[in-house]
Order: C-alpha cells, then sequence, then structure tokens
C-alpha cells in the first residue's frame, strides 16, 4: 500500500464511516474499482485499519466532548447512588448502554462469518443498493406517520434503544451503513432528524472505540511497529475528515433528510455494479 | 431480594462464560480465529454484560426498599 492510497483510504474512513453511504461498502468497492491491489485482510492491514477507527472515534469524541462529559457523569452518578431518577443525561446515558449492548454481541461473534459471507465486491454494491432503499423508504414511512410530539432524545425508550441497537449491528454486511440504519430506526421511532442523528452518532462512538482499542496490541506487534507511521498519519487524516463530517452532518440534520444519500447509494452502488459485471 | 436474583443469576452466567473464554485448550464456540486459544475479546465482553447485570441487580434491590 503506497502512501497515497492509505490517505484515500483514511479520507474515505472519515467520510464514509459517519456519512449514511457504508463505511465498508467504500473501502471494499473503491480500492476494488481503482484497480488497487490491497489485501484489507493481510496482517499488516489491521495495525492501519485500528489507526483509522481510533482516528474516527477520536474526532467523536471530541466533537461530542461536552455531551460525553455530562453523560458519563451522570451515568456514574446514577450508578453509585443505585437509583435512576429523570435526569435527561443520565436517561440518555443508560439509552446509549442499552443501543450498545445488542451492536456488541452481534458484532463480536458475527463481524467475521458476516464478512466473510459478503466481503465480494459484487455484493457490497448490491447492498448499497438496498441501503438507498432503507433510507428512502424510511424517509416515505416518516412522512406518512404522524408528525411526533416531542421528538428528542429524552423520548427514547429502553426497547427503542435496544432495538436500534439491533438494527446497527446489520452495518456488519459491506454496503449497509450503520448511521443510515440507525437514524432511519430513530426516525420511525419518532425522533426528529436532529435527536436520530445525535443519537446514531453517539452510539457510535464506543463501538467504534471499542473496535479500535481491542486490537492495540496488534499496534504494538511486529506488524504495527512496521507500519507504525504510516497508520498513525492515516489515523489523524481519517480522524480530521470525521470530524468535518460531522460538523457539516449535525448541521445538515436540522433541516435536511435522507433520500440525498439514497439518491447517491443508487447511482455509486448501480455505476460499481455495472463497472464490475462488464470486467467480469 | 428477590427482585435482584434474576440480574444476579445473569451475572453468574456472564462470569462463567468470561473465565470460559479466557481458558486457553478447550474449544470455544462462535470464535473468529483459533478456537483453542484464549479469546480476550469475548471475555470482556462478558465481564461487561457481568457488570452491568450487577448495576441491574443494586438498581432492583434499592427500588425495592
Amino acid at each position: 500500500m503506497s502512501v497515497v492510497q492509505a490517505l484515500w483510504l483514511a479520507v474515505l474512513q472519515g467520510f464514509s464511516e459517519l456519512f449514511p453511504i457504508s463505511s465498508i461498502g467504500h473501502t471494499v468497492l473503491v480500492p476494488k474499482l481503482l484497480g488497487w491491489k490491497i489485501d484489507q485482510r493481510a496482517p499488516t492491514f489491521l495495525p492501519f485499519l485500528v489507526m483509522l477507527h481510533l482516528g474516527t472515534a477520536g474526532a467523536l469524541l471530541l466533537f461530542f466532548r461536552r455531551d460525553w462529559l455530562a453523560l458519563v457523569g451522570a451515568l456514574l452518578r446514577s450508578i453509585v447512588r443505585g437509583k435512576r431518577t429523570s435526569d435527561p443525561d443520565e436517561h440518555l446515558a443508560w439509552m446509549l448502554v442499552f443501543g450498545t449492548i445488542p451492536t456488541g454481541i452481534i458484532g463480536l461473534f458475527l463481524e467475521t462469518p458476516l464478512r466473510r459471507l459478503f466481503a465480494a465486491p459484487t455484493v457490497a454494491a448490491v447492498f448499497l443498493i438496498v441501503n438507498g432503499f432503507v433510507m428512502f423508504l424510511g424517509e416515505r414511512l416518516r412522512l406518512r406517520s404522524a408528525l411526533p410530539k416531542n421528538g428528542g432524545l429524552d423520548s427514547i425508550t429502553w426497547r427503542t434503544a435496544v432495538g436500534i441497537g439491533f438494527v446497527q449491528s446489520a452495518a456488519l454486511i459491506p454496503g449497509i451503513s450503520r448511521s443510515g440504519a440507525t437514524i432511519v430506526a430513530g426516525l420511525l421511532s419518532g425522533l426528529k432528524h436532529e435527536a436520530a442523528a445525535r443519537f446514531s452518532f453517539l452510539l457510535a462512538t464506543p463501538i467504534i472505540l471499542a473496535a479500535g482499542l481491542l486490537e492495540v496490541p496488534v499496534l504494538l506487534g511486529p506488524e504495527g511497529q512496521a507500519m507504525l507511521a504510516l497508520a498513525l498519519i492515516g489515523g489523524i487524516v481519517a480522524g480530521v475528515t470525521a470530524w468535518l463530517s460531522v460538523k457539516f452532518l449535525m448541521r445538515y440534520f436540522e433541516f435536511g433528510r435522507l433520500d440525498p444519500f439514497a439518491y447517491y447509494c443508487w447511482a455509486f452502488g448501480a455505476l460499481s455494479l455495472a463497472i464490475l459485471l462488464v470486467r467480469r | 431480594m428477590q427482585r435482584a436474583a434474576l440480574p444476579v443469576a445473569l451475572a453468574i452466567v456472564f462470569l462463567i462464560l468470561m473465565v470460559f473464554y479466557l481458558v486457553p485448550g478447550i474449544n470455544h464456540p462462535f470464535v473468529s480465529a483459533n478456537p483453542l486459544a484464549s479469546h480476550t475479546k469475548h471475555a470482556i465482553l462478558f465481564a461487561g454484560l457481568a457488570v452491568l447485570s450487577l448495576v441491574w441487580a443494586r438498581f432492583n434491590t434499592n427500588s425495592a426498599r
């Protein structure tokens, strides 16, 4: 992997991890379409991937730093007290815990089999088109239903949080977007766009951070040492791109909708599929 | 105290699973790499679930008072 390829992959990860367009789908499709010979299952690629995840998680933590300080504080106070109160930070913190449990369990047990099953670029292209339909239909179903009275983060119940956590696991399939699926699930549960996006990004942080931190020993091994400089640069680039992406998206979802991302997924998925089928 | 029985039982099950995935030489199901090796990530997950079950038990005990 050259430095230019590494930088492109870092930008792609930071950008597509938070935009509802599937980061895994893009990291499977783009190198294949550009004819890059990168073995993403090679042991030397893992340290690079770890740093990209840590960079993205770092950007999310930095962007939502005030939220996280309030949430962690409220959660710890609640645990020490041994009682739940009506504090909105405490409520949201527990909802994030409930939402993280199914993703953590499913991710750990099914990530590898799902990746092996669906890792082919043509399959990723098909699922990217499916992802477009999920977002488009999610918006349409939302428009048909009555507008929520509240629609804020305090209206999330533990059942909704667990449901969104389950939906987040669908992103293990290359082409299905984690943020897209969770924002749609949030919208269909009665959240407003901004609240659904905020919950989606907050819910993503522990999982992306854990995915990076649990692989830190790889960075300290021989493969990690060989790739350390490139991995560090990749992590910083992914972090900066992720920070810019989340800043844009939080503003966008104050008024914007998911439709444009659905159109993008259809266009890029169909184009990728056509190119891959012609090249066969 | 009865309301804490289920979460405490769950915590014990999760702790047993944590130890199970830590001990090498046993055939561990649902793992991506060598099933006979020690699997720290699985152990961390079950440790986290055990802690959450104990927190749940504490909440239940306090709300029953």
